[in-house]
C-alpha cells in the first residue's frame, strides 16, 4: 500500500506542475521564468563535475563540442568516451 | 485513453523504482501495481467524456516524461497540438524507455565494473548539451555561472538544497536583469 501512494503521489507531484501552466498561460511579468532551465542545468552540471578532477577536464571538453557541434548524440558519446580515457590515462 | 494514461503514469513510476531498486522490490512493486491498474481501469474507463480527453491531450502530453512533454509544449506553442501525435509519441517513447530499463536491469551485471563509473557521465552529459543549448544571448551564461558557483558553495547542505537554492538565484539575477531592462 505504501508503495502504491508513493506512486500515485509521484505522478500527481509530477504532473501538476506542468498540467497548471498550460491551462493558464503564464503572465507575461513572470519572464524570469525563462531562466530556470538554464539555472537547474547549470547547478546540477557544476555540482556534479566538481567532485572530481577528471570529470571537470571531461565536463569543459564536452562542453565544447556541445557548443559547436549542437548536436546531443555526438556530445554524450564524445563526453562517455573522452572521460573512458581519462579514466584509464590516469 | 483514460487506460493508456494510467499505464504510462505506472510505466514512469515504475522506471523510477526498478532503477533504484534491487529485482525483488521490482517484481513485488509490478505485482502491487498490476493490482491497482485494474481496479483505476475499471473505475475510471468510460466516466470521463470523451472530447475532454481529447481536449487534455490537444493541450498536454499525457505522458510525464521530460522529453515528452518538452515536444508537445513545443507543437503546442506552434499551434500544432494533436492528441493523436502525443498519443504515438508517448507510447513508443515508453516502450522504448521501459524496455530500455528491463533489458538495463536484466543485463546490467554484464557490464564490467571499471565501465559503470564511466557511464555515470552519459546523465551530465546531455544536462551539459542541453545548458549549452539553452543560451540564447549573453546574460543567460552569467545566470548559468552564477547558478553553478552557487550550487557549488552550497554543496555541503543537504542533498538536493543546493540545486534548489541555486535555481532560486540564478532565477533573481535573470529576473533583476529583465527588470532593469523594462
Amino acid at each position: 500500500m505504501e508503495v502504491t501512494v508513493v506512486i500515485v503521489g509521484m505522478a500527481i507531484v509530477t504532473f501538476l506542475p506542468r498540467l497548471i501552466p498550460m491551462l493558464k498561460p503564464i503572465n507575461p511579468n513572470l519572464k524570469f521564468m525563462r531562466y530556470i532551465p538554464i539555472s537547474i542545468f547549470s547547478a546540477i552540471v557544476f555540482s556534479e563535475i566538481v567532485t572530481s578532477n577528471l570529470k571537470v577536464f571531461a565536463g569543459i571538453l564536452t562542453f565544447l563540442v556541445a557548443w559547436r557541434s549542437r548536436s546531443m548524440l555526438l556530445t554524450i558519446a564524445f563526453g562517455v568516451i573522452v572521460f573512458y580515457l581519462l579514466t584509464v590515462l590516469f | 485513453m483514460v487506460w493508456q494514461s494510467l499505464c504510462l503514469l505506472f510505466c514512469r513510476s515504475i522506471t523510477v523504482h526498478s532503477t533504484s531498486n534491487a529485482n525483488e522490490q521490482c517484481k513485488r512493486i509490478y505485482n502491487n501495481s498490476n493490482d491497482l491498474f485494474r481496479k483505476l481501469e475499471a473505475h475510471t474507463y468510460g466516466h470521463i467524456p470523451f472530447k475532454v480527453l481529447q481536449r487534455c491531450c490537444q493541450e498536454i502530453s499525457f505522458g510525464i516524461t521530460d522529453e515528452t512533454f518538452a515536444i508537445a509544449v513545443k507543437r503546442f506553442e506552434e499551434g500544432k497540438a494533436d492528441w493523436l501525435y502525443n498519443l504515438k509519441l508517448n507510447t513508443l517513447c515508453y516502450i522504448s524507455w521501459v524496455s530500455g530499463t528491463v533489458v538495463g536491469l536484466i543485463f546490467g551485471y554484464l557490464i564490467p565494473l571499471n565501465l559503470v563509473d564511466v557511464f555515470s557521465f552519459c546523465l551530465v552529459a546531455p544536462f551539459i548539451f542541453i545548458a549549452t543549448a539553452s543560451v540564447e544571448k549573453r546574460f543567460d551564461v552569467v545566470v548559468a555561472v552564477v547558478a553553478g558557483v552557487v550550487a557549488i558553495l552550497l554543496s555541503s547542505l543537504p542533498k538536493g538544497w543546493n540545486i534548489v537554492l541555486a535555481c532560486l538565484v540564478g532565477c533573481l539575477v535573470g529576473g533583476v536583469y529583465e527588470w532593469r531592462l523594462r
